[in-house]
């Protein structure tokens, strides 16, 4: 018994990962992605430079800008691209415009070769329709800068390199140099950290160091020397800011705190020659309190060579300082061809079962949803299967025994109208006519407790929760309750007939027992199987039902988040409904064996 | 509609000094030296001018739960409105006359035009309601301080944190390099005084300085995490963003207003309770419930059974009907229609051969019945539109003439732009640059709203008589917006919401067509209406403002690259013991704060 468990659970392994290929390819080939809702759902869907960054943000925290299934960025060669589209960006809308009929005459040069093909690359709507309307150069100007800037924040960190190499170069002139910084600005959000994390490593140190360094090379000389009086007074305020154990008062005392901007070249060296942790923790904040962009890291188009000088050397310094991530090895680029990618990222978190967070606005944990919604659904999935169990099989039993009189036509018409009866039917006639006051007025038309109903006792909260649940367990139980009566049916009509019944009829075993002990108990088996649709059901919930009455149940959370296009939350519901549904069968297969001795595992040496 | 204008009518005598400085009302301003203590009688009354109630809870209703509760982050109507009972901002757009500001959190504040300054003196003795972290701890009620306005901004400018509608409004769209990105400076002066500098004028920059539109937020809680620790110490960080993205009082609120946050149940309700230490005229009702009710059918007969005291029926049919029920007709349920800023259109993408020519949007619009459509489809609960402003609103220019249904009109104009049914299929066609195109377009239009898809038949039945087949093709949302943004559509059908003041730069200007995934989705491009459009964006003067809109409003017009159809009335039906119910025309349309009840509503407790 036990191989063929562990060969099910391993055959699961499979199966899930066919199951998240499946769903994630159905998900992508959907339109829109969850920033689209967010965004579009906002109005604003406009992109001014603003809404650009933060869409652009979102993206890379949401890893949507990588590849689906395979990375091929690491390997690509960026100097072509990059260096083009430095060209681009170093020009003003005028100049891209002026420069527009080289591309479209007849004899191009390979210069001009290479820039045509490179922006056809970048698929710009009615690219090569407008190369010949000199009307249109304007606007295609202006769709070149921004596609190219499009451009620039997909290639992300993997066009780095080039562009550092281009700014590294000595031949490289003045408008290219200033192209390629902003192509850098594109690329790269957040070169430095100037600050350490709330809760300060040691790792981060060179980092934080790094940036300070080059601002304190910059800057030392516009600081006074600092008053030795002063500096007194600042070593011990500092001393008992590094000593204070609370962090909230800590924070407090330093967004209170009063320096002056002479008082920075004490923080820059307590920052900067070595010290403990806490004392350039301490120090890095004031700093940045003070100074609030401290290297430079755009130019302006008409910027002079000392300001690009300056700025590149910033890049450099960045570039420098992580080279590790920057130029992976081989292997690590080999590897990152698979594990790069928006569907490895998606499988590492399932497997991990660490479900990440809702790309809803609130940007909560996903598994906190899930398990909110469960708490809902699941009780009454649980009393409708049980309403359901409890219903069927004795009415299934009375048709079996009554076949073919009076009893058994009767039920089974009714049977027959409630399984042709969708539940959503049946919660809306029950609406109309039970909860709206035409005619009746019996049950609460939605929601699963009265307002106010959380100040109950637990036995009027129970009766409340009772008088609000009926009707939705009844639309949940109508449908399947029919299935399983004529189930029941059937399977004990199957073995009435067996000759062991008619042996203990033939004994003078009475009929009721008869049937409930010697029929029914065989007669069950087959409905064992349907017991593994049980635990699906109790996570599924239901969609409609639960929209109709106003249930905040599962049903309702897949709905809100195939509406949103949250992608995380999707995924973990998927899965995790993938894994139960598995488990269920396994179990009922287990049940199966364990009620039925003539079925066994069977296999060579199983048993 | 009779609600919404007498509202409107009453309040026209109200002070609207246009003035750059204004101060606050005089029953809510605290007199000098004392903290917010006016006379006892001003200060026991409500809005509405009655005493507070006892026990009385105002159920309201939502269709779909609010994306967050964040208030920097929050952008949907939905959530804006539950924020409204419990946050505030600086200034709030006068109800009454949304051309001024109301003090709210700021005391007065005075611009200098040379400097282009404000420096907004705060309210004194104003507490943030308290709070429990999750971790159990409670945060005290604190006063609200210069603090919480500079972390505000603060926040709002860290390019990491998800509020980036709102700092496009503080962005500088001509910076040459990212170190100008923002044309603003927020500098804390004392603990009751803000200035905020911009570096360029801005038609809009008393609202954004005084974040009329949005809302303040406490430093003591958004700035700790679910521990009460600090999330980060530089609140311009990776870091500290991400942590406020994803904050814990995300799903709660701590306002300074007249209630009180009290829970929200996922997908069933959010509660509030009346804030007994609120600054300014008490709130009436004691407790205030929003209920999610997503089955329309289900809130409108709840509302028509006096179970809940509000809720917006959005199907015109649904609302005529319901106001035949006993209940409004023995005015237990009382039945409200009322203006709502937005507008729904037919817009034309301009790069599309059939659209280019002005005279054939013209004839398109000509071939549209809207008078018809307003009075067979929403049943006359609906007012006609001739531009992209707020109805109402003093930039809408109502001189400008609705355009006529002319189908003889229509087919001229086709034939003069050369349309013409030569093959006698019945459909007009042209040769274009040698290649014959019929007269034919997708209409594309929202599938989850019936009413879309009627108004859609009647437009293509009309088109069709004129020589122009329209094919109806119905969207989900997601697609609609896919479509857009790549600008791959012939026509859609949809609407705008609106503010008070628009800034038409996002939709209309041209620099924003040749942008991927921009508003301007048609592509539409005038050189002059850019002209005005950058004009209004650095004028201060009030008059050359209203001037400004007229005449954009008039160009736009004469080029319909949309034909405007109607803006529609929200209609509602409201439990009949709530008085004092007026409508205006900005959003939520309504101001719960002034309303009152005859009898109260006490919930089983």
């Amino acid at each position: 018994m036990w191989t063929y468990i562990i060969r099910r659970l391993l055959l699961m392994i499979p199966t899930l990962f066919g199951v998240t290929v499946v769903s994630f390819c159905i998900m992508q080939l959907a339109p829109g992605d969850p920033l689209m809702m967010q965004l579009g759902a906002g109005g604003s869907a406009g992109q001014s430079t603003q809404t650009r960054e933060a869409f652009l943000i979102q993206k890379r925290d949401l890893k949507l800008d990588k590849p689906l299934l395979l990375n091929r960025n690491y390997f690509r060669d960026y100097t072509e691209p990059v260096r083009i589209a430095a060209h681009y960006l170093s020009l003003s809308v005028e100049e891209i415009r002026a420069e527009i009929p080289a591309l479209a005459q007849a004899n191009p040069t390979a210069e001009d070769v290479a820039r045509r093909e490179f922006l056809r690359s970048l698929k710009i709507p009615e690219f090569d329709s407008s190369l010949p309307d000199a009307d249109q150069y304007e606007s295609l100007a202006r769709k070149i800068q921004a596609w190219v800037q499009v451009d620039c924040e997909d290639t992300g960190l993997n066009g780095v390199p080039e562009a550092i190499a281009l700014l590294k170069r000595s031949d490289t002139p003045l408008r290219e140099r200033i192209g390629a910084i902003r192509c850098l600005n594109r690329m790269v959000i957040d070169p430095f950290v100037f600050t350490y994390s709330s809760q300060p490593r040691e790792a981060e140190t060179p980092r934080v160091v790094s940036g300070w360094k080059e601002w304190w090379l910059k800057n030392e000389k516009t600081f006074p020397p600092l008053d030795p009086d002063r500096k007194e007074i600042l070593e011990q305020q500092f001393a008992t800011l590094v000593a204070e154990p609370d962090r909230g008062v800590l924070f407090e005392k330093l967004q209170e705190a009063s320096y002056d901007r002479d008082d920075l070249p004490f923080f820059a060296h307590k920052l900067l020659d070595g010290g403990t942790l806490p004392e350039r923790f301490v120090a890095s904040i004031v700093l940045k309190l003070f100074v609030s962009v401290p290297l430079k890291l755009d130019v302006p188009l008409d910027a002079s060579a000392a300001e690009v000088a300056d700025v590149a050397a910033n890049w450099k310094l960045h570039y420098d300082s992580q080279q590790a991530e920057y130029r992976p090895s081989l292997t690590t680029r080999c590897l990152r061809l698979f594990t790069d990618t928006q569907y490895a990222h998606m499988v590492t978190r399932l497997a991990t079962f660490n479900f990440g967070r809702s790309t809803l606005a609130t940007r909560e944990p996903v598994s906190e949803r899930l398990w909110s919604a469960v708490k809902v659904s699941a009780p009454l999935m649980i009393a409708a299967q049980i309403l359901i169990y409890l219903i069927a099989v004795p009415l299934g039993v009375i048709c079996a025994v009554r076949r073919g009189r009076l009893a058994d036509n009767l039920i089974s018409l009714v049977l027959f109208m409630l399984y042709s009866l969708p539940s959503f039917i049946a919660g809306m006639l029950f609406l109309m006519t039970l909860c709206f006051g035409k005619p009746f007025k019996v049950f609460p038309a939605m929601s699963l407790h009265s307002e106010g109903a959380d100040d109950l006792s637990w036995v009027p909260w129970l009766a409340d929760y009772a008088w609000h649940t009926v009707l939705p367990i009844v639309c949940l139980s109508l449908f399947s309750l029919a299935g399983l009566a004529m189930y029941s049916r059937s399977s004990l009509l199957d073995v009435i007939s067996q000759d062991y019944v008619r042996t203990a009829r033939a004994k003078g075993v009475r009929e009721v027992f008869v049937i409930l002990k010697h029929a029914l108990r065989n007669g069950l088996i087959p409905i064992i199987t349907l017991f593994s649709s049980f635990l699906p059901a109790m996570l599924g919930g239901s969609v409609l039902v639960e929209f109709l009455f106003g249930i905040p149940g599962m049903g309702r959370l897949s709905w809100v988040s195939i509406e949103q296009k949250d992608f995380p939350t999707l995924m973990a519901l998927i899965y995790v409904d993938a894994i139960v549904v598995m488990f269920s069968i396994l179990l009922s297969d287990l049940l199966y064996v364990a009620a039925d001795p003539r079925i066994s595992f069977g296999g060579k040496g199983a048993g | 509609m009779l609600g919404g204008v007498a509202a409107l009518a009453l309040f026209v005598g109200f002070d609207g000094a246009g003035t750059d400085s204004f101060s606050a009302d005089q029953a809510v301003k605290p007199s000098p030296g004392t903290t917010a203590s006016a006379t006892n009688s001003d200060r026991n009354k409500t809005r509405g001018g009655q005493s507070p109630a006892k026990n009385d809870t105002l159920v309201m209703w939502y269709p779909n739960d609010p994306d967050t509760f964040n208030p920097l982050i929050a952008n949907d109507t939905v959530s804006k409105e539950l924020l409204r009972c419990v946050h505030e901002p600086l200034a709030l757009q006068d109800f009454s006359d949304p051309d001024r500001l109301e003090p709210m959190l700021a005391e007065r504040w005075d611009f200098d035009q040379k400097t282009l300054t404000f420096t907004i003196k705060l309210r004194k003795g104003v507490k943030w309601h308290p709070m429990t972290l999750p971790s159990g701890k409670t945060l005290p009620a604190k006063e609200f301080t210069a603090k919480d306005v500079k972390f505000t901004f603060d926040c709002a400018l860290n390019p990491h944190i998800q509020a980036a509608s709102l700092r496009s409004y503080f962005e500088d769209p001509d910076a040459t390099d990212a170190s100008q990105k923002y044309k603003i400076k927020v500098t804390f002066v004392d603990d009751y005084t803000v200035k905020v500098k911009w570096t360029k004028p801005y038609f809009r920059a008393e609202e954004y300085s005084l974040l009329a539109d949005r809302f303040i937020i406490p430093r003591h809680v958004y700035s700790v995490n679910e521990k009460g620790e600090p999330i980060s110490f530089d609140f311009s960080s990776k870091e500290f963003a991400e942590g406020f993205n994803s904050h814990w009082a995300n799903r709660q609120m701590c306002g300074t207003g007249p209630w009180m946050f009290k829970k929200w149940d996922k997908d069933e309700r959010v509660v509030f309770e009346r804030n007994p230490d609120y600054w300014g005229p008490p709130a009436y009702f004691s407790k205030v419930i929003f209920r999610c009710i997503p089955n329309s059918n289900t809130s409108r007969q709840m509302a028509l059974q006096n179970e809940i005291d509000w809720v917006r029926i959005p199907e015109k049919n649904l609302f005529l009907d319901g106001k035949d029920h006993e209940n409004v007709k023995s005015g237990k349920v009382a039945a409200f229609d009322f203006d709502y800023p937005g507008f729904r259109m037919v817009a034309y993408n301009q790069k599309r051969d059939f659209f280019k020519d002005k005279r054939v949007r013209w004839a398109l619009s000509h071939a549209i019945p809207v008078d018809q459509i307003i009075d067979v489809v929403f049943k006359g609960l609906a007012v006609r539109m001739t531009g992209p402003l707020t109805y109402g609103s003093s930039a809408y220019d109502a001189s400008v003439p609705p355009v006529p249904f002319d189908l003889e009109k229509s087919a001229k104009l086709l034939n003069e732009a050369g349309w013409e049914d030569t093959d006698g299929n019945g459909i007009r066609s042209k040769s274009i640059n040698g290649k014959k195109i019929q007269a034919t377009f997708d209409l594309m239009i929202y599938s989850d709203n019936p009413s879309f898809l009627t108004v859609a038949e009647i437009i293509k039945e009309n088109c069709r008589k004129v020589g122009v087949d329209v094919q109806i093709s119905p969207a989900k949302w997601g697609l609609m917006l896919q479509k857009m943004r790549k600008k791959e559509f012939d026509a859609v059908m949809g609407g705008w919401a609106m503010d008070w003041k628009q800034d038409l730069f996002q939709v209309w200007h041209s620099s924003q067509a040749d942008l991927p995934d921009s508003s301007n989705a048609i592509g539409y491009a005038n050189k002059e209406l850019d002209k005005l459009i950058d004009e209004l964006r650095v004028c201060l003067d009030k008059d050359r403002q209203i001037e400004l809109y007229h005449q954009m409003h008039r160009m736009i017009h004469d080029d319909q690259p949309y034909t405007f159809l109607f803006t529609e009335k929200f209609t509602c039906f409201g439990d009949g013991r709530l008085k004092n119910v007026k409508f205006y025309k900005i959003r939520p349309g309504y101001d719960i704060r002034e309303w009152y009840a005859t009898k109260p509503r006490v919930l089983a407790n």
